[in-house]
Order: C-alpha cells, then sequence, then structure tokens
C-alpha cells in the first residue's frame, strides 16, 4: 500500500536514494501495489549522479510490506517497500537492480527489470 | 508445485496455505500458520522452543542425521522427462516412505525403552529406602508403605510384576513379597546389564 507521501528505497544505481510518493498513476487510485507505477519527488540524492535531488521521477514499486495474496500461493511480504526509477519509456534509468523484486513485475510487463534483479520472488 | 517446509515448526506448507516472508538479502522464510509467523517476527528460535521439530531433533527426541533425509533433499537440477524413470521414482516413493516409518518407529521404541528403565530403577530405589527404613520400624508402617508403593507400581505399567499382598490379615506374607519383588528386580538389572554390554 503505497500512497502519497509514502517514502520508497531506490534499488537501482541510477542515483536515486529515496523517493517520496506524490501521484499514483491511474483514474482515481489511492494506492499503489507492485508493479505499478508512481510518480516521486527524489529527496535523497548520491552526488555526480543522473538522478539529483527534488527531481520528480517516474518509478515502479518492486517491493512493498503489505502482504499481498497471491493465488494457489502463499501470500508474500518483503522486508521495506521499495522502487525503481524507469524512463517515460518504462525502461529503467540504472542499470544494476539490487535485492530481490516481485514476479507481478513480469505479469505488468516490465520483465526488463525482472531480467536485471538478482532475485525474483 | 512444491510441498515445502514451515520455518519454525516444520510442518508440510502445502500450496495455497500459510504465508512467504522474503528478506531483502533474497532468503525466504516459509510459515504454516500465524503463530509461526509471529514467533519469527518477535525473534524466538525455533531451537529452544518445545512445539518444534527443530527443538525435538536438537534433544535426541525425534529422528536426526539419519540416511534416509537424503531421499527427501532438494535438487536443482531439473531432470529430462523419462517414462521409465518416473515409473521408477513412483516405485521408490512407496518404498522410502516404509523405510522411513520403519526407522522412525524404531527409533521411538528404543527411546521409550530407556525410559521404562529409567522409571522402573527409580521405582527400586524408593522400594528400598522405604524397606530399609520398614524393618526398623514398626511393621504396620511397612505394610502401608509397601501397600502405596505397589499402588504406585501397578500405574506405572509393570503389573505383572509385583505381587501385591493378599490383605490385610495375612502380615507374615508382606515381607516375603519384598523379598520376592527384590529378586526378581535384581534378576531384571542383570539381565539389563547383559543387554548393555
Amino acid at each position: 500500500m503505497i500512497s502519497v507521501h509514502t517514502r520508497l528505497k531506490v534499488i537501482d544505481n541510477s542515483g536515486g536514494k529515496e523517493i517520496m510518493c506524490i501521484r499514483v498513476l491511474g483514474t482515481n487510485r489511492k494506492y499503489a501495489t507492485l508493479g505499478d507505477v508512481i510518480i516521486g519527488v527524489v529527496k535523497n540524492a548520491v552526488p555526480n549522479m543522473p538522478v539529483k535531488k527534488s527531481d520528480v521521477v517516474r518509478a515502479v514499486v518492486v517491493r512493498i510490506k503489505k502482504t499481498i495474496n497471491r493465488k494457489n500461493f502463499f501470500s508474500v511480504r518483503f522486508d521495506d517497500n521499495a522502487a525503481v526509477i524507469i524512463g517515460s519509456d518504462g525502461n529503467p534509468k540504472g542499470t544494476r537492480i539490487f535485492g530481490p523484486v516481485a514476479r507481478e513485475l513480469r505479469d505488468k510487463n516490465f520483465s526488463k527489470i525482472a531480467s536485471l534483479a538478482q532475485e525474483v520472488v | 508445485m512444491r510441498i515445502e517446509k514451515c520455518f519454525v515448526c516444520g510442518a508440510n506448507v502445502y500450496p495455497g496455505h500459510g504465508s512467504l516472508y522474503v528478506r531483502n538479502d533474497a532468503k525466504m522464510f516459509r510459515f504454516c500458520r500465524s503463530k509461526c509467523r509471529k514467533t519469527f517476527q518477535r525473534k524466538r528460535h525455533p531451537r529452544y522452543l518445545r512445539w518444534t521439530q527443530a527443538y525435538r531433533k536438537t534433544h535426541g527426541k525425534e529422528l536426526a542425521n539419519d540416511l534416509v533425509f537424503d531421499f527427501e533433499q532438494q535438487r536443482s537440477r531439473v531432470p529430462k522427462y523419462d517414462r521409465e524413470l518416473v515409473g521408477q521414482t513412483l516405485a521408490a516413493m512407496k518404498r522410502v516412505e516404509e523405510v522411513q516409518t520403519a526407522r522412525r518407529t524404531a527409533f521411538y521404541r528404543e527411546r521409550m525403552k530407556v525410559r521404562k528403565h529409567v522409571e522402573q530403577r527409580q521405582a527400586e530405589r524408593e522400594l528400598a529406602q522405604q524397606s530399609m527404613s520398614a524393618n526398623i520400624e514398626l511393621v504396620t508402617t511397612a505394610a502401608t508403605a509397601t501397600e502405596r508403593q505397589a499402588e504406585r507400581l501397578a500405574r506405572s505399567s509393570v503389573r505383572q510384576r509385583v505381587r501385591v499382598p493378599a490383605g490385610p490379615s495375612d502380615t507374615s506374607g508382606i515381607p516375603a513379597a519384598i523379598e520376592d519383588e527384590e529378586c526378581r528386580t535384581n534378576g531384571k538389572r542383570e539381565k539389563m546389564d547383559v543387554a548393555e554390554e
């Protein structure tokens, strides 16, 4: 459950460290879940990298703390809320992704992110 | 679909049941029910909880470090489909199940045997102490003590080996009963020693 004002960890090497959600994309959406696109503002960034502090970026949610129920499978939850910064074409801005990401990304056509990730759960 | 084991209690977790927690280093923890999940969240180690398989195995209450567990190992390499292999595997599964149950039962029986001996020795020691004090003190006290002892022994499933005195009127029979009982238990102990050797 990612809503406006939720802070997410950025797990790629684009330069952002932390973003704050300022909009969930979609009609009348209040909360974002795994594989949803949000608009965020960069709150914390690594110096001398393409993504700067207070940039407004698009990002896709890859890990959430809230339990999600998968059909015919366990209910799954992660350690933190995390996102990957993407461009307007849907491709990630960084070249590496750290830690596990959810399988739901594949269903929502973020297979590039899924293939870059260390582990798809 | 795989039948997983609960991280805390070690029970089987079937598809569609339980929950999965993924840590940031991509290690996965599966839980069979909310009790196990909450236990994990409270950072209780399964080895120190009496109701878990981990506890039972570390304390020698279940079969552990046995060859039968090697059949159940997770293999990362997926074999090619082979009709013959499938048949063999299905036949082997039944046999493995048989072997596992047989070994578990044998382990349980062995464990219970030791327990029986321990209980019996304790009872013998108590009986010896009581009979010693009874010899010095009044006969009536001895009679009540042996009666109580006999009752206790009868309860602890060694009923056949103890002859309960016939009635309160027959006082001459009581010391004989004690002697008889001691002889028998001594004989039993000798037998046990032989078995241990």
